[in-house]
């Protein structure tokens, strides 16, 4: 048996762990789920995970876990679940890949898929003016395809308006893509590119990259003078 | 609401493994058009390089660089860096990279013909930039502390098995270490490490390439002397490499991920102590899991170097596209599957893996393993 159960056998398996695990029933002796056993565990971020806690535990090859109906879910918050298995003889497997975040939104319902946010946005700006955005979508894990991105600007003051896109880019596949600008007067610009569904939903991504366009055309230099090498 | 839960079984039995995406950086900028054909990790004289390919198709947009410009816009000596792309936020989604290859461009291939238009850019890693600097001359350090450098000397390294390092190190150029003694001042014998030292700190510049410290390099020399080595007229790859042959230890590059910094790092290693890998084959008749087998192919060919005491050179493929091999990981095989490697059987033998190719083309790994008699590892 693991040492992570042994505490709970100190105390004749009174202990919340003892009671789900079964360990009470052989006074903390025994480790009683020979066939092996599934726990789950909660947190607020996969670095809070509390794993001293079991919440609930299931038989090894169950299809599905269900928290206890105490665990209450409030509007607004997120929560991690993480599965373990547990062998015969009481040791618990050290992975995190078993893991579900669940998102809750005001309502209290869960939160619609989005789509992944868009990775490595970068601009640059072309002869004529116009700002060229380049981006690469990556769909690891996406809980929802793309269907296009929108593209957003602060139109060189204040913040980003995510209300008016000001261009919109179909999603065509894996590949990279590119975003051609009117042509913009001089200042500093913020630029923001979000990946939105077949439903509208847009990916919650806040990264911008900020541009200074210079409409200004360098000074011609003046040649002092020149000699043969 | 239901908190339907779905699990990840440890074994995997499917096939349906992503192809592996990549990032290419040109300049440090996102670069659109070249995707990679391979990279190639390995030690000396070979190293490391990487061979991409002008793939418009990898490309939505109507910015492209015509084949004619192609050359401009891919200078030789161009930094390129290849980065993987994984999550770095499970369950949750946050995409992020890691570098896997950093190099500059050395060659660019242009070809029109029936097949059509291609264009193959091959980028090495640091060695080809150590392979252009000539090893000459000796810094010797003054009286006073300041060190100056001697053209006209050879660099010999305890020549004629005297010590010929000066015993308190010099500053040049911000960095302190072991130069060579004046005839008249106290002298001491070169360590391997403080030779290697000497070489990377005095023909490079600060920033250029990541190294470890002279407390590690003796730690993993063992603090042995060098014996009368003479590097003069060498290239710099040359002479570390013989440096590092008098220490029983090997170099290679790597690339870092670090902002500001350089971004390869040259590592000192003893060959076949770094970490285990496993390299399984499943028992014939059993049913195939990719959980269980990471060898397709393999071919052995056995012969034995005296020189370098290696019994056999395996060349092996892997089923799909794996980053993680390194050169200088010592194989075996677990016991569940094939000796293929022949480590069980062979005790008195190590298997490390020499040279690693990722092939993007086929979505397959090549390693080169070489069994050598145990070295006292």
């Amino acid at each position: 048996m693991e040492a992570k159960w042994l505490k709970d056998s100190l105390f004749n398996g009174f202990t919340s762990n003892g009671w789900k695990l079964g360990l009470v029933l052989s006074q903390g002796w025994f480790w009683y789920r020979i066939a092996g056993v599934m726990v789950l565990y909660c947190g607020q971020s996969m670095e809070q995970i509390d794993f001293a806690n079991i919440l609930t535990l299931a038989a090894k090859d169950a299809g599905q876990i269900q928290p206890p109906v105490y665990v209450k879910h409030e509007s607004g918050s997120t929560y991690f679940y993480v599965v373990r298995m547990v062998n015969n003889c009481g040791d618990e497997e050290q992975t995190m890949s078993a893991a579900v975040k669940i998102s809750l939104g005001d309502d209290g319902e869960l939160k619609p898929p989005r789509p992944n946010g868009i990775f490595e946005l970068t601009a640059k700006q072309s002869l004529s003016g116009k700002v060229r955005l380049l981006w690469f979508y990556y769909p690891l894990d996406q809980k929802s395809a793309p269907k296009s991105f929108n593209i957003y600007t602060n139109n060189g003051t204040g913040e980003v308006d995510y209300e008016n896109a000001i261009g919109t880019i179909d999603y065509v596949g894996l590949r990279f893509y590119e975003y051609y600008s009117m042509e913009l007067a001089a200042g500093e610009y913020l630029f923001a590119v979000r990946a939105v569904n077949a439903g509208g939903i847009e990916d919650e991504s806040l990264v911008r990259i900020c541009l200074g366009i210079d409409t200004a055309s360098p000074q011609g230099i003046e040649i002092l003078g020149s000699k043969a090498i | 609401m239901s908190n339907r839960i779905d699990f990840f079984q440890p074994v995997e039995n499917t096939l349906a493994l992503p192809a592996a995406t990549i990032l290419v950086l040109l300049d440090g900028s996102l670069c659109p058009y070249l995707e990679p054909i391979e990279i190639v990790y390995s030690e000396y004289p070979e190293f490391g390089w990487a061979k991409l390919a002008y793939n418009p198709a990898a490309y939505a947009g109507g910015g492209l660089i015509s084949i004619e410009d192609i050359e401009a816009e891919l200078a030789i000596g161009k930094s390129i860096c290849i980065r993987q792309i994984y999550n770095n936020s499970a369950p949750d989604v946050l995409i992020c990279s890691v570098p896997i290859f950093t190099g500059k461009i050395e060659s660019v291939e242009t070809s029109i013909g029936a097949d059509g238009e291609k264009v193959e850019v091959t980028a090495m890693d640091f060695s080809a930039s150590l392979k252009r600097i000539t090893v000459c001359g000796r810094r010797v350090r003054c009286e006073d502390g300041s060190s100056v450098f001697v053209e006209d000397l050879d660099t010999i390294f305890n020549e004629d098995g005297e010590g010929n390092a000066a015993v308190e190190s010099a500053e040049n150029q911000g960095n302190s270490y072991t130069v060579f003694a004046e005839e008249s001042s106290a002298r001491k014998f070169w360590s391997c490490a403080e030779a290697t030292e000497y070489l990377l700190c005095e023909y490079l510049t600060a920033g250029d390439l990541q190294r470890p410290a002279i407390e590690q390099l003796q730690s993993l020399t063992e603090n042995r002397i060098v014996s009368n080595l003479d590097v003069t007229g060498m290239s710099l790859l040359e002479a570390l490499h013989h440096c590092c042959e008098e220490a029983g230890i090997k170099f290679k590059f790597a690339a870092r991920f670090m902002q500001g910094a350089a971004g390869e790092a040259i590592v000192f290693y003893k060959g076949g102590a770094g970490r285990i890998v496993e390299l399984n084959c499943q028992r014939a008749g059993q049913r195939f899991s990719i959980s269980k087998t990471n060898v397709s192919k393999l071919s052995v060919r056995k012969s034995f170097n005296v020189a370098s005491e290696v019994t056999a050179t395996i060349d092996l493929e892997t089923p799909y596209l794996f980053f993680d091999y390194r050169v200088g990981d010592r194989v075996t095989s677990g016991a569940d599957g094939r000796d293929v490697l022949g480590t069980r059987r062979d005790n008195k033998g190590i298997c490390r893996i020499e040279r690693v190719r990722l092939d993007f083309k086929n979505q397959c790994t090549n390693l080169r393993i070489v069994r050598q008699r145990d070295v006292g590892l």
